[in-house]
């Protein structure tokens, strides 16, 4: 049966209304808010054309949100998909209760970010927290918790959300991994290559698109990275671990200053752009 | 004389409807008197003030038919879930328990119902008994009362006893005696659990409490005479005293503290820093008046009277206006300073309290009324001070002078004179410092202050450099508000009849 152009309107209909009652109109409003010098405290409205960006680009603490979350994202992606990519590869052949290890790397995924963030918090308090207590019980002296630190804060919040994110990555890769007959594998033994090579030549290029695409989702993620974050350190020590999203998040919601936090969050929507773009050329030459 | 007579009768029979009005209001007792009415409070999640609303709500349901929905948000989205509620004329909540710092931004706007007339009707509210500042400062914007009480906040020192006494200490007096206090007991072990211990606890994380811990160092330095003087602005022109050699010393105090705490404290809330104090591993504290009923709560603490509160430690120099340098006390400067310290308890915050939404039916807004009152009550009141998850500390003149809430609570009598007298030394003080209570008070504190602090204890600024960019924003701030209406606004939240 073929459709025509009525019923392909027709089928496209109530997710066209929903996005644009819920997505579109919202965004847009949002996109206005930021020419104008609204909130919620003020009776009169003035236009301010580009002010509340060039503000917000000029505000030192956004630069530092911006280093930070470059930091941020140039180092946990590659390390969540070459760690991810390692675990799947690890468990491509049967083993006993692999089933059951599938499950538990869900887990760190399905716990939500705002509960990983109270978990780590609670586990590296410096007084109270689970490592310290265990230290203590081998009679080491305490540590002082990395999320305290400035020094380190940046570090561990990237170590926790690779610890969240990997196990995820590697459920994702698992299947295509295990995909692969097993004849490539035997070939490749027999023509005497390296585990290395065996990555290389008959692992990578089958996954290769999905971690592509893996990259790109987790890209935009990290870009983004708040939950975790505004929980286990509020951005600190100082600005460690402010990120675009909690300097948003701060100029809306805690400084009333609606139009600053709208701004940011278009920026922050305009970097991801950029790597959704980067996507879909890089997918666009993979298919070729 | 029998038209006089029939003028006095009427005159009395309209005082005896007037009357029987009143009670109607505050009489709680009344079964099914709100039957039907649902009160939608919304507060922050808890357990601390959630608690005590949850827990009375049926109480007040068996009383008056009333069903109390307490709704609880995060405390750092409740400001803004409120002003979205109200702004949009969505309001979905008809009350709320918030802290009374944001009247300045929901008053103006006519958000909250004016509670003077029920009040003056209320008598068993006792609203008397409720202390003057909490009266003036707490309920009330431009001399309107638009809440009611349930929390007295002060800052205050905690130290522990047993340490001090041991080694012939007194509880600081000045800051420079509670460093050196910390600096003696840093790295001992104070518990008896073969581990090294903090001199001193404070909540120093970002987007956390620590512009108030900061604030409540630099107000010694900074107000010497009297409420009216303010430690914030200068009352002539709104320019911010933050920026001087008087708020220097008190960032050079704060980082000095920061290296005689635990390693962690740049990332410790007053959640963790508590947890610390009752476990027994801090010599010194500085908090709200929560400690206190904590301390002697057998479920988590380990010091249960072994904790001292002193009315917070002050200093023998002060920022002289005129010259703007630090300049040693003398009875012209500090006119209100004891053994030559000057002392100027910080009231951060200013007690959560219970309001009304001005929009609510009026049958709402009754029964709302009536369960605030209720809270507030004595017979509620005084048994709720007394327990430390519920967030709420004294504030009526009877919990101070009862005592035998507090002996029941655990307290020894001692610990609760030592407890109550340091809040009793703060809220009879002249020199109390008010917290901000100004159009876009979040901003000034919460972003301007808490970001330059948290960046100047983590290294990223030096003490020049955070003076100066607290200046700048809040001048900024000032200027894009209207400074006139901005100091106008400072001015009145500093006129409180004590």
């Amino acid at each position: 049966m073929r459709l025509t152009r009525r019923d392909r309107l027709l089928l496209f209909a109530p997710l066209a209304i929903l996005l644009g009652g819920w997505l579109v109109v919202p965004a847009l409003v949002g996109l206005t808010a930021t020419l104008t010098t609204y909130t919620p405290l003020t009776t009169s409205v003035a236009f301010a054309r580009w002010q509340n960006y060039s503000d917000v680009l000029h505000d030192p603490q956004f630069a530092e949100a911006v280093r930070n979350v470059a930091i941020f994202t140039l180092v946990a992606v590659p390390l969540e998909l070459a760690l991810g990519f390692g675990i799947a590869y690890l468990l491509r052949r049967p083993i006993r209760g692999r089933s059951w290890w599938r499950g538990l790397l869900l887990l760190p995924w399905l716990v939500s970010p705002i509960a990983t963030g109270v978990m780590w918090h609670y586990l590296f308090s410096g007084a109270t927290g689970v490592v310290n207590f265990v230290l203590g019980w081998l009679g080491r002296p305490e540590l002082g918790s990395p999320i305290g630190d400035v020094r380190l804060a940046l570090a561990t919040t990237i170590a926790i959300e690779v610890w969240r994110v990997a196990p995820f990555v590697t459920f994702l890769l698992l299947p295509g991994l295990v995909a692969i007959p097993e004849e490539r594998w035997e070939q490749a033994t027999l023509a005497g290559t390296s585990w290395f090579q065996r990555i290389v030549k008959v692992a990578l290029p089958e996954v290769a698109p999905l971690m592509l695409t893996v990259g790109m989702l987790l890209t935009g993620q990290s870009l983004g990275a708040f939950d975790t974050i505004l929980i286990l350190t509020g951005g600190g020590p100082g600005t460690a671990t402010l990120t675009p999203a909690l300097y948003s998040y701060d100029r809306a919601f805690v400084t009333n200053d609606w139009p600053a936090g709208a701004a940011s969050a278009w920026l922050i929507a305009a970097g991801v752009a950029v790597v959704g773009a980067a996507y879909i050329r890089l997918s666009g030459r993979w298919s070729r | 004389m029998s038209r006089q007579l029939a003028r006095a009768l009427v005159l009395a029979l309209a005082a005896a409807v007037i009357a029987a009005c009143s009670n109607g209001t505050s009489n709680t007792s009344s079964n099914n008197k709100f039957s039907g009415v649902t009160v939608r409070v919304l507060t922050f999640t808890g357990p601390q003030i959630a608690e005590p609303l949850q827990r009375r709500g049926p109480d007040f349901e068996r009383l008056t038919g009333a069903k109390i929905e307490v709704i609880t948000v995060p405390f750092s989205d409740l400001y803004q879930k409120l002003l979205t509620d109200f702004a949009t004329k969505t309001n979905s909540y008809d009350a709320t328990v918030f802290d009374p710092q944001w009247m300045g931004d929901y008053v103006p706007s006519g958000y909250l119902e004016d509670l003077g007339g029920r009040i003056q009707g209320d008598s068993a509210l006792q609203w008397s008994d409720i202390a003057p500042f909490f009266r003036d400062f707490s309920a009330s914007f431009k001399g309107h009362i638009y809440t009611i009480p349930l929390d007295g906040d002060f800052q205050m020192v905690y130290y522990r006893t047993d340490l001090l006494q041991k080694d012939g200490l007194q509880p600081p007096h000045t800051w420079d005696d509670y460093i050196s206090i910390a600096q003696h007991f840093q790295g001992k072990d104070l518990n008896g659990d073969g581990k090294a211990d903090y001199g001193s606890c404070l909540a120093m994380k970002r987007s956390a409490q620590s512009y108030w811990m900061y604030s409540s160092i630099a107000s010694a330095f900074i107000q010497s005479q009297g409420t009216k003087q303010g430690a914030f602005f200068d009352t002539n022109n709104m320019e911010p005293l933050y920026n001087n050699p008087a708020a220097a010393k008190a960032l050079g105090i704060y980082k000095t503290l920061s290296k005689l705490g635990p390693p962690d404290q740049l990332n410790n809330d007053v959640g963790d820093s508590r947890g610390l104090f009752v476990t027994g591993r801090c010599a010194l504290s500085l908090d709200w008046g929560d400690i206190g009923p904590l301390a002697v709560d057998k479920t988590q603490s380990k010091v249960i009277d072994k904790v001292g509160a002193v009315i917070l430690p002050g200093s023998k120099q002060v920022l002289d206006r005129s010259t703007m340098q630090l300049a040693d006390c003398n009875p012209t400067l500090c006119p209100y300073a004891t053994n030559g310290v000057n002392h100027s308890p910080f009231a951060a915050f200013g007690g959560w309290s219970g309001a009304i939404n001005h929009a609510a039916s009026t049958k709402v807004k009754d029964a709302a009324y009536a369960f605030l009152s209720y809270m507030s009550q004595p017979a509620q009141s005084r048994v709720d001070v007394t327990i430390g998850k519920t967030g709420f500390n004294p504030y009526r003149t009877s919990h101070f002078t009862n005592m035998g809430p507090w002996l029941a609570s655990g307290m020894s009598q001692q610990a609760a004179q030592n407890y109550l007298g340091a809040i009793k030394d703060s809220l009879n003080s002249p020199n109390m410092v008010l917290d901000m209570r100004i159009p876009q008070t979040a901003f000034y504190q919460q972003t301007a202050q808490d970001t330059a602090l948290a960046q100047f204890l983590a290294g990223e600024l030096s003490v020049n450099q955070t003076m100066a960019q607290i200046t700048a924003q809040w001048d900024k701030k000032t200027d894009e508000i209207g400074r006139q209406s901005q100091l106008g606004a400072y001015k009145a939240s500093l006129s409180v009849t004590k």
